[in-house]
């Protein structure tokens, strides 16, 4: 292979370049890099850090250049008080860690709360409280305005960026991508008792609901809404989805 | 076989001869090709001397791996590569690093882009105390002691 240096004019240094010195973009190129639990230190260092770190810039860097993450969030809730605090894995060598997000304010959710990820905002649905979207990037919760009251109903879920909230009314569609929210209500043609205890779990893009004694089956393209019957002698509550398959944890 | 030359003139006026496939792993010298930069001389204001012989090196040495195996390069010879690409960077100073990083940008080599981000991202901060990042990058603390104390309270979970 030939690559030969022709002529050596001038021998001149560059001169040194430090971080800072670097165009803005650069600088949000590299930081995009920086695992995301590096955030808060790196927000420490300097005041203009702190507000590349606190710019959705940074974040549309990260999906643009693949860095994104996977981030576990844990709710703890307390039955006597119903205060529910959001906690984070702190994942280290030797040591996995849940800790308390103490900045974010603690809600008191009485009559439950349900919990959906879509993206990188968590939203937490309350019959009584209403709903709530929680930013992961800089861990500030936000309460939605103009929320019907969900009562005797909670049981939700997510497909395609919609979440459906499953109320003894019918069905409510929440889109995430429309602001502001502007919920639409599908009538169910079978009457629901009690959703407050309700289950439902997401199995490619069909609700699986579990009501008191009964489950359901909820396809919200065509809004059809049938009884499961394979599921009827199972209580299956607590289930969870890998892969397409309803896994169920039995206590020995 | 006979292949195609192209010549790189630095902003400080080196010259370097080099064969097509090498040079135009950067996306930006097509253009300049295209816009008949005169002589057939491409000349390279924002690069200098040392900082292009540097990206030369690099883009000979990812050029000759994609011909070796007609396109796809085997796991072994991946795996060769990965260690060049940490061994070159490794042996470089941070003033060199950052003004690879400006070169790769303005040339758009997006492999040796991503390499130099990701470099400076793993060995100047990640996992590094606020005083090492600090110390490393050169920066000053133009934090007040409460403007600090505050902004650890806001982040106290990643503290743990």
């Amino acid at each position: 292979m030939m690559s030969s240096k022709v002529s050596a004019a001038r021998a001149e240094q560059p001169p040194a370049l430090m971080m800072m010195s670097l165009p803005y973009d650069l600088i949000v190129d590299i930081v995009a890099r920086v695992p995301r639990c590096n955030y808060p230190i790196v927000s420490l260092v300097s005041k203009s850090f702190q507000s590349l770190v606190g710019s959705s810039h940074l974040y549309t860097r990260r999906s643009l250049s693949g860095c994104t993450e996977h981030c576990l969030y844990v709710v703890l809730s307390n039955n006597e008080t119903c205060e529910h605090h959001l906690c984070i894995l702190r994942r280290k060598v030797n040591s996995n860690r849940v800790v308390i997000i103490r900045s974010l304010p603690y809600v008191r959710h009485s009559g439950g709360c349900e919990y959906v990820a879509v993206g990188s905002k968590i939203y937490a649905v309350s019959p009584f409280t209403g709903m709530f979207s929680i930013d992961c990037r800089s861990h500030t919760m936000q309460q939605l305005p103009g929320i019907p009251q969900l009562k005797d109903g909670k049981v939700a879920d997510i497909i395609d960026g919609k979440i459906y909230v499953i109320t003894w009314h019918g069905v409510m569609v929440f889109d995430t991508e429309t602001q502001p929210w502007d919920p639409v209500m599908k009538k169910l043609d079978v009457e629901l008792h009690n959703m407050s205890y309700g289950y439902s779990v997401v199995v490619e893009d069909k609700i699986y609901v579990r009501e008191v004694r009964r489950s359901f089956v909820y396809e919200p393209k065509e809004s059809k809404w049938e009884s499961e019957d394979r599921l009827n002698p199972e209580q299956w509550d607590d289930a969870c989805v890998v892969e397409s398959l309803l896994s169920k944890a039995e206590v020995l | 076989m006979s292949k195609k030359n192209i010549v790189l003139k630095s902003s400080n006026g080196i010259i370097f001869e080099v064969e097509e496939a090498v040079a135009l792993q950067s996306e930006t010298i097509p253009y300049m090709i295209e816009d008949d930069c005169a002589n057939d001389t491409i000349p390279l204001a924002n690069v200098t001397g040392d900082i292009l012989a540097l990206v030369i090196e690099y883009c000979k040495k990812h050029v000759v791996v994609a011909d070796g195996d007609g396109g796809g390069s085997s796991s072994s010879s991946q795996e060769d590569l990965k260690n060049w690409d940490a061994q070159f960077m490794n042996d470089l100073d941070q003033s060199k690093i950052f003004n690879l990083l400006l070169a790769a940008d303005f040339l758009n080599i997006k492999t040796l882009f991503d390499l130099t981000c990701q470099f400076v991202a793993d060995t100047m901060i990640k996992g590094k105390s606020v005083e090492e990042v600090r110390r490393t990058l050169n920066i000053e603390k133009d934090y007040t002691s409460e403007e600090e104390a505050k902004a650890r309270q806001e982040n106290e979970w990643a503290f743990k």
